[in-house]
């Protein structure tokens, strides 16, 4: 049996994709961020990066607590990810459109989480589409590439700025894991 | 004061006997901003019946209606008297203020009687079975869980807006198959596939025109998207009345809707086949062969119908018939036929005839972080609109 306090629910995907912003409009807290300025490819993209974990946290009635972890999208802080996972009952896969594959990181960060999502959930939150001409084109692509790893997850197109995307997205994530959830208002 | 009296839930409304024309005529008129308190359905359960009763043969269409009707409470349209059990009166040519002023009243008493039954009770008690009695079914336990006030408000919203009140029905009896099907080729859904459909193969923009007081067309490019300068009550009400009372046709379409709504085809078509189905099955879904969800709904960016998530969590994993997920979920048949409605018509659902065995794992396994994970949901179910 799980220990209530190490439950967690973890996001991870590429550098600017919008994991340290779900985070934030989920959490209860004013969410933690080892934010850094950004040195390498990553300028390029954001001014800061998150280098070690983002850090949020949601409670449920009684005073349980959900803790929400974000791994650094680089890929050179990949040693932390297995240690993050421990204890985590979901994962949320944050892409973004406007990256010219997200197939390709898709691939990447389900390979590197397999036995993670294995035995757990997986939800996919693409973020960005509005800045792309075809984002059909895009979902579809993911589908099928997520087809030929035998995977059959929600991908939602979100805005991680959005608390109703996120929670829309956390929510099919714990619905694929265990589609008896009784929920009145799902 | 309660909700019923706030008038938070539109009042069902269905016409009867009424000619093509007239009917067109009280259409527009109920789609006006004054009677958003209303809704006209073209058929299935209603709180209130309008009756035009100069018809070649008005006792048939008397008979034929009450068949249907047995209890509803009505209004008769006549240039004769007319005295009808549990009905009022109104001569023709009948003014839209008194008609109004009539309707508010028959509604004052269809809430005091809600009023004094339960709000889940008095969704029973109207119910009418096939065979045109009215039963007291009890309301599924799932259906009277409400952890949240939020929540619960969210759902009463969501089952007037896209399930309706259906009854559920024995689906085990195939007589009764018909009475919770729809054919989207008798409704503004049938037509709106079509123009999209031509859309798509001409490359051309086509433009769905008539009776409409507004534009609405479809624009081809890399994706189909929707201009439209209708207001969300009348399209509403354009899904619920039969194709026969709006008088319109699809034609190429070459000037932008200027100031007008832009949405995604597939995103408005999905709505629309909500509003359309109402808590009926799409007539191409077989009731008894089981479908499979290709993929799930991009639910953050269409509407998630009450039990939405969890049907599509069930659908991607193995394939099921409508008759066995109605029988396993425990939850109103109004929200699973709705919800198969609208994946349907997006294309998203595939008949998948197997064998049951092995298909039904989900609904045997007892998840230990279950209870856990209600808590979750209730958490992120609450203040949804934010």
């Amino acid at each position: 049996m799980k220990n209530e306090a190490n439950y967690k629910i973890v996001f991870t995907g590429p550098v600017g994709a919008g994991k340290t912003t779900a985070i934030g409009v989920l959490s209860d807290i004013p969410p933690i961020s080892t934010d850094e300025a950004a040195t390498d490819m990553t300028a390029k993209r954001k001014k800061s990066t998150t280098v070690a974990l983002d850090y949020g946290m949601m409670r449920l009635a009684g005073g349980e607590r959900i803790h929400l972890y974000g791994t650094p999208g680089q890929e050179r802080f990949d040693f932390m990810w297995e240690i993050l996972t421990e204890g985590g009952i979901g994962l949320v896969l944050m892409l973004d459109g406007a990256r010219p594959s997200p197939e390709q990181d898709m691939s990447f960060f389900l390979d590197a989480f397999k036995d993670f999502i294995s035995s757990t959930g997986l939800a996919i939150g693409v973020t960005r589409l509005d800045l792309v001409e075809d984002r059909d084109r895009i979902l579809k692509s993911l589908h099928e590439r997520l087809g030929r790893m035998n995977l059959n997850p929600p991908v939602f197109d979100v805005d991680a700025r959005s608390k109703r995307d996120v929670r829309m997205l956390v929510k099919a994530m714990l619905y694929a894991v265990d589609p008896e959830v009784n929920d009145a208002a799902a | 004061m309660s909700r019923m009296a706030r008038y938070a839930e539109p009042l069902r409304i269905v016409l009867f006997g009424f000619s093509e024309r007239n009917a067109a005529m009280l259409t527009q008129l109920f789609s006006g901003i004054r009677w958003k308190d209303y809704v006209l359905v073209a058929s299935g359960p209603a709180d209130l019946g309008i009756v035009e009763l100069d018809t070649p043969s008005p006792e048939r269409t008397w008979l034929d209606y009450r068949r249907q009707y047995p209890q509803t409470l009505s209004i008769v349209l006549s240039l004769q008297d007319q005295k009808r059990e549990n009905t009022h009166f109104m001569r023709k040519p009948v003014d839209t203020a008194e008609l109004r002023s009539t309707i508010d009243i028959l509604r004052k008493r269809i809430d005091e009687s809600k009023i004094r039954l339960s709000p889940a009770s008095a969704g029973n008690a109207r119910r009418e079975s096939v065979s045109g009695s009215v039963t007291s079914t009890p309301m599924p336990a799932s259906a009277r869980v409400s952890t949240q006030h939020a929540a619960d408000e969210m759902d009463c919203e969501l089952e007037e807006r896209f399930g309706g009140n259906a009854p559920d029905v024995d689906l085990t009896d195939p007589r009764v198959h018909p009475t919770v099907v729809y054919d989207p080729g008798q409704y503004f859904q049938g037509l709106l596939e079509q123009a999209i459909n031509q859309a798509r193969t001409s490359g051309i923009a086509q433009e769905i025109s008539g009776n409409l007081p507004g534009r609405l067309r479809i624009v081809a490019g890399s994706e189909l998207t929707i201009e439209h300068s209708l207001r969300v009550p009348f399209l509403r009400q354009m899904c619920l009345v039969g194709l026969q009372s709006i008088k319109t046709t699809i034609q190429p379409s070459y000037d932008p809707v200027v100031g007008g709504t832009h949405a995604k085809a597939s995103e408005f078509l999905w709505q629309v086949a909500l509003w359309t189905a109402r808590g009926r099955l799409r007539k191409s879904i077989p009731i008894d062969v089981p479908v499979r969800l290709l993929r799930w709904p991009n639910f953050t960016r269409v509407a998630a119908s009450p039990h939405a998530m969890q049907i599509a969590a069930i659908l991607v994993r193995a394939p099921h018939s409508a008759l066995e997920l109605s029988a396993r979920l425990r939850i109103p048949q109004r929200h699973l036929f709705s919800f198969l409605s609208a994946v349907e018509t997006s294309g998203i659902l595939e008949l998948a005839p197997v064998a049951a065995s092995g298909r039904a794992a989900w609904a045997t396994r007892s998840r230990p972080l279950r209870a856990l994970f209600n808590r979750i949901i209730n958490v992120l179910s609450a203040d949804a609109d934010k």
